[in-house]
């Protein structure tokens, strides 16, 4: 339950953006969650609500898009879709590395 | 009626949640380089053994200089317990917070500057997901798993060998009692990292701190130069 952190990130980084563009309300927001990222999209989605009561961002609408994960296997070389967090290489069976799909990015916003 | 229609403009961010802990745990790692602290996390499920485990380094490095930083979500125990060994100690009580972040850090480290200390050993919140997310700073990350916790840990937790540089599998003394497939645990935890280094102690008797201490001490001297 580590959601709530990143949701105040995302308080922060949102307030930094607004004040670079004299902005006082946050309408949209578009959030990029790596399907293997360790964040629970239901879980942001409620962080975010519960976060955003008497701010800018109060009634935004939050957008989230999962990004479908690829690994690499540091032996063949290939790049796979992997199944599970394990991501056992298809080719060879052993450990891949997570290469998209980790991470959790502010995409865009929409301010009034 | 009039309605006034708002302006609304787009702004493309591009901007990842994690890049200001990132930043300030890169912070924190420089400085503690420049003060000659070697950085530990110590990551764990509750009841590993971690407090005794510091314990057992504050008896064996009483001339190096170490100071422990614990966290728990309550109660000053574990300070306590470092503090009868004559090792400074400072105990975090985040009321709820299932991990330590960066900025935690970055506070509590500002009593630490200055004083000479050559090891900060942070005991990380008894928990093997949140903790393995978030940098906080640290040269080294040991994941501590003890025999009573089941051999089946290593591909449930995944990032936290991933982002670990050693593995300790403590309370070895216990092997003999329990059904516990050693060599399945570091063949997984190999599987998921390859560099993981792993170490297999017990707190009571005293098996392999010793190795483990040396290594600590090299990864200082590496990290240092």
């Amino acid at each position: 339950m580590h959601e709530l952190s990143l949701i105040r990130e995302l308080f922060s980084i949102m307030e930094e953006e607004m004040k670079k563009y004299g902005k006082e309300r946050v309408k949209k927001v578009k959030l990029k969650i790596g399907r293997f990222s360790g964040a629970v999209p239901e879980y942001m989605r409620e962080a975010f609500q519960f976060y955003s009561i008497n701010t800018f961002a109060e009634g935004a609408e939050l957008e989230v898009e999962i990004e479908e994960p690829t690994a690499i296997c540091p032996i063949c070389k290939i790049v796979f879709k992997p199944s599970d967090i394990l991501l056992v290489c298809p080719n060879c069976g052993k450990g891949g590395k997570l290469e998209k799909g980790g991470e959790l990015i502010l995409e865009s916003l929409e301010i009034v | 009626m009039i309605v006034i229609m708002e302006e609304s403009k787009k702004i493309i961010v591009t901007r990842n949640l994690l890049e200001a802990n990132r930043l300030l745990a890169e912070k924190i790692r420089k400085k503690c380089t420049e003060e000659g602290i070697f950085l530990v996390n110590i990551v764990s499920s509750p009841g590993s053994g971690k407090t005794t485990l510091l314990e057992r380094i504050a008896e064996k490095m009483k001339d190096e200089n170490i100071a422990v930083i614990n966290a728990d979500i309550e109660t000053d125990r574990d300070r306590k317990r470092i503090e009868k060994k004559g090792v400074k100690a400072i105990q975090l009580e985040t009321k709820g917070e299932c991990h330590l972040e960066a900025f935690v850090i970055d506070q509590v480290m500002s009593e630490l500057y200055g004083k000479g200390y050559r090891y900060v050993f942070i005991e990380n919140i008894g928990n093997l997901i949140c903790p393995t997310e978030f940098d906080i700073g640290e040269h080294l990350r040991v994941l501590l798993l003890s025999v009573p916790e089941g051999d089946d840990k290593p591909k449930k937790y995944p990032l936290a060998f991933r982002t670990s540089q050693a593995l300790v599998i403590s309370k070895i003394d216990l092997l003999k009692y329990l059904q516990y497939d050693i060599e399945k645990v570091e063949k997984e935890a190999l599987f998921l990292n390859p560099n993981i280094k792993i170490f297999k102690i017990s707190s009571v008797t005293g098996e392999g701190i010793e190795e483990f201490i040396i290594y600590l001490k090299n990864t200082r001297k590496r990290c240092m130069s």
